[in-house]
């Protein structure tokens, strides 16, 4: 039960990191970009379709040329459609890491941050009650 | 120095209470106040010394030390018992060649009080009297030593309304038998009972001890819970099915420390002798208890069914559970006393109390006790307490004797039930924290001795179990220095491992065994982590190449490399599983099932995390939710598919 309450805890506090860092993400520098490559994938997942938006794009940051295929930071979600999915063809902004510039992303999904937040907060009253279990 | 004393109304004028007709004074009688004569032991230390100097530099030549991480290994325990042994031979020899038939008295010097014939009472007190604090009438409640006893069911682990409550001062209780038992609710469950008890051969009359069930039907039997003083039953309460976990409260008042309580679980049918030492066992409460036992002993033997029937379960049974205890108590404080004499101190027995009783492990379906079984004897002995004062007044020398103490009072859990229950050809083996300790030492392990400075990497070194763990590093973290072994000691079935946590101030400290392990919980969090990789490698398989973005591409690689390594770990942990004897077969598949159910469970959830937001949230809610699961798996297992394997304290036998 300790390690359980150990990987609760872990679990919570790298969701809040993650939701910082997409907090902070949100005033990244931003350049224009161009897409090279649209493209998307498709996979199943219980007997569903599911449609992955991928795009190669290559932006100038500091003088040096970079290319990504981030579309989301930590990831977004997928789509019912094929057509939803294209529908980042119009991004044009890049927002790129001051920390380091490989590192970019076209748009941050709301769900991933209000999702993580809620995986962090579900993650602490866990560990509260694995606690409670643990001095029962 | 304070004393109490009591004013007794006499007949003071003229004989001063030689003859009392008809009281006229208000005279000061101190009871506590007594003369002592001494004599003389045999100079053992000068005679017969001992080079402990050498012992230790035998015991360091030996042994392997690392002082900076704080483990000792390959304690050269043969050695020392031989030089031990060549001690006890010289002291031997010496006493024998003083005087064959000297007594313990006459060797280590006599210290008895001076019994002084009647004589005319004192008008005043036999020392000065310097102020009086307070009198009363009565003794208050608040300055009367007191014990109570609480039994209730419980719910989450938390006592309800007790159904059994005794309250009373030590006096009342002193020298008495204090028993908690059970007896079928009603006539049909003392039927269901007998209907297991095999039939007698009709040619000798006789059982076979060999055909009685290994387990009864708990859930099938209603008992009846009984607390007993000198086998009369004072309190009684309906105590649900046979195998159904209680909650036991028991406790000490001191007028100047307040309530001591200890809590303990338990099960509904076992018996518990409660053994109170409040000021040391009489010789008059000692041979009580063997008088009875010899009585019963006759009627077990004389085979005349008139006196048989007279016999009930308390003079068969209580009486030697009872007896243990107190021989436990009553040993402990000889030795005690014997040891305060040679090491120069003056010590007192303080109220005390330990539990001997018989212990049932129950094996749960759905909640109900299903299958009860008698798994051996346990000794639970949670206060011991004394005065102690070095008579030079060396603080350090009181520190160690109680530390002696307290190996001697551990070994002694083992010794006592051993010596109670073996036969020649059927010896009994019993475990204590010490004698754990001196196994572990023996099977070449490390022994740690844990202090906050080595407290993490200690910690990282040993495994016993998170709930071990966690108390060794709560007790450490309050200042206390923990003694461990590495691992898990197996003894004649028995499971566990021993650790002492001794404060270093004082020299008290706890003399602790823990045994059974609650598995399932590894085997579930195996299988939800696996869960997690095989929902991540299926959404990530987009055709022939993964669909992720190169920066998730790793995740999915390694997901895939990892997920036979959890197929690994679950065939490992269901293999620890099918083999753990405690477990029955329904048990055992009840735990698979619910591996099973925890790796499709957190595999779906995965892929439902993916199509909300992607591969990160995906394998963070996984992860949580494989969490999640085995906490409510483990509970599940708890309350359906589980023996009860509580902690055990202080000393078990099998």
């Amino acid at each position: 039960m300790i390690l359980l309450l150990y990987l609760a805890l872990f679990l919570a506090i790298a969701s809040l990191i993650i939701v910082g860092i997409m907090l902070w993400a949100k005033f990244w520098p931003t350049v224009s970009c161009d897409v090279k490559e649209v493209s998307v994938r498709k996979t199943n997942v219980g007997g569903r379709d599911l449609y992955l938006p991928r795009l190669i794009y290559s932006y100038d940051y500091k003088g040096a040329a970079h290319e990504s295929s981030n579309v989301f930071l930590f990831g977004g979600r997928s789509f019912l459609s094929e057509k939803e999915a294209l529908e980042f063809d119009s991004v044009d902004r890049a927002y790129i890491c001051p920390l380091n510039a490989n590192w970019s992303y076209l748009k941050l999904d709301p769900r991933v941050f209000w999702g993580l937040l809620s995986v962090s907060i579900f993650g602490l009253v866990l560990s509260l009650f694995i606690s409670f279990l643990v001095n029962k | 120095m304070e004393h109490t004393w009591v004013e007794a109304f006499v007949d003071f004028e003229p004989s001063r209470g030689i003859k009392n007709r008809a009281g006229d004074s208000w005279i000061p009688i101190d009871a506590s106040f007594k003369q002592y004569r001494f004599t003389e032991g045999m100079d053992l230390k000068e005679r017969v010394p001992f080079d402990e100097q050498a012992l230790l530099n035998s015991i360091k030549q030996s042994s392997l030390i690392n002082e900076d991480e704080g483990w000792v290994k390959n304690v050269p325990q043969g050695d020392i018992e031989i030089q031990l042994q060549q001690f006890q031979d010289q002291i031997e020899a010496y006493i024998a060649s003083q005087d064959s038939d000297a007594t313990i008295a006459e060797v280590l010097g006599l210290q008895e009080i001076e019994i002084l014939p009647p004589r005319p009472l004192a008008a005043g007190l036999p020392y000065d009297h310097i102020v009086t604090q307070d009198s009363f009438l009565v003794l208050p409640d608040d300055l009367r030593h007191k014990f109570k006893y609480e039994l209730a069911t419980q719910s989450y682990g938390y006592p309800n309304v007790p159904f059994i409550t005794l309250n009373e001062p030590t006096a009342k209780l002193a020298g008495k038998k204090l028993a908690l038992s059970f007896r079928p609710a009603t006539d049909n469950d003392q039927e269901i009972i007998e209907s297991y008890v095999p039939e007698a051969d009709p040619a000798t009359g006789r059982i076979d001890l060999t055909e009685f069930p290994d387990t009864l039907p708990g859930y099938l039997i209603n008992l009846v819970a009984e607390l007993k003083i000198d086998g009369e039953v004072v309190q009684s309460a309906a105590a649900q099915t046979m195998g159904t976990e209680l909650h036991e409260t028991i406790g000490l008042f001191s007028p100047s420390h307040n309530w001591f309580t200890s809590n303990n679980n338990p099960i509904a049918g076992e018996h518990r002798a409660i053994g109170l030492d409040l000021q040391g066992i009489s010789p008059i409460q000692a041979h009580a208890i063997k008088s009875r036992m010899e009585r019963t002993q006759a009627i077990l033997e004389s085979e005349d069914d008139t006196l048989l029937s007279t016999l009930t379960n308390d003079d068969m049974v209580g009486d030697v559970i009872y007896g243990t205890i107190i021989s436990y108590f009553a040993l402990n404080d000889l030795q005690e006393e014997v040891h305060a004499q040679g090491s120069e101190m003056v010590t007192y027995r303080l109220p005390s109390y330990g539990i001997f009783g018989t212990t049932i492990q129950p094996q749960y379906w759905f909640g109900l006790p299903r299958n009860i079984s008698f798994s051996g004897l346990t000794i639970d002995v949670d206060a011991v307490t004394f005065h102690s004062v070095a008579k030079d007044n060396n603080e350090q020398a009181r520190v160690n004797f109680t530390k002696s103490s307290g190996f001697q009072w551990s070994a002694m859990e083992h010794l006592v039930p051993e010596e109670m229950f073996s036969q020649p050809d059927a010896p009994t083996h019993g475990v204590s924290a010490v004698k754990a300790l001196a196994i572990a030492s023996a099977e070449g392990q490390k022994i740690w001795s844990i202090e906050q400075s080595n407290l993490d990497l200690a910690i990282s070194q040993i495994d016993l179990g998170p709930e071990v763990e966690a108390e060794i590093k709560n007790a450490v973290l309050a200042g206390k220095i923990a003694t461990v072994h590495e691992t898990n000691i197996i003894y004649h079935g028995w499971v566990g491992s021993g650790y002492l946590l001794i404060d270093p101030e004082t020299g008290a400290g706890a003399y602790k065994i823990a045994g059974g392990a609650n598995g399932g919980v590894i085997m579930t969090l195996v299988a939800g982590v696996l869960g997690v990789l095989d929902g991540l490698t299926r959404v990530g398989s987009g055709g022939s190449a993964p669909i992720f973005p190169g920066a998730y591409r790793d995740l999915w690689k390694n997901a895939k490399w990892a997920k036979f390594l959890g197929w690994a770990a679950l065939a490992v942990e269901a293999w620890t599983t099918l083999g753990n004897n405690d477990l029955s077969w329904s048990d055992k598949l009840g735990r698979l099932a619910g591996a099973m159910f925890a790796f499709g469970a957190t595999s779906a959830v995965v892929g439902l995390a993916f199509g909300f937001a992607g591969i990160v949230f995906a394998a963070i809610v996984g992860l949580m939710f494989a969490v999640f699961i085995s906490v409510l798996m483990n509970q599940f297992y708890s309350l359906y598919f589980s023996c009860i394997c509580k902690l055990k304290y202080t000393g078990r036998v099998s």
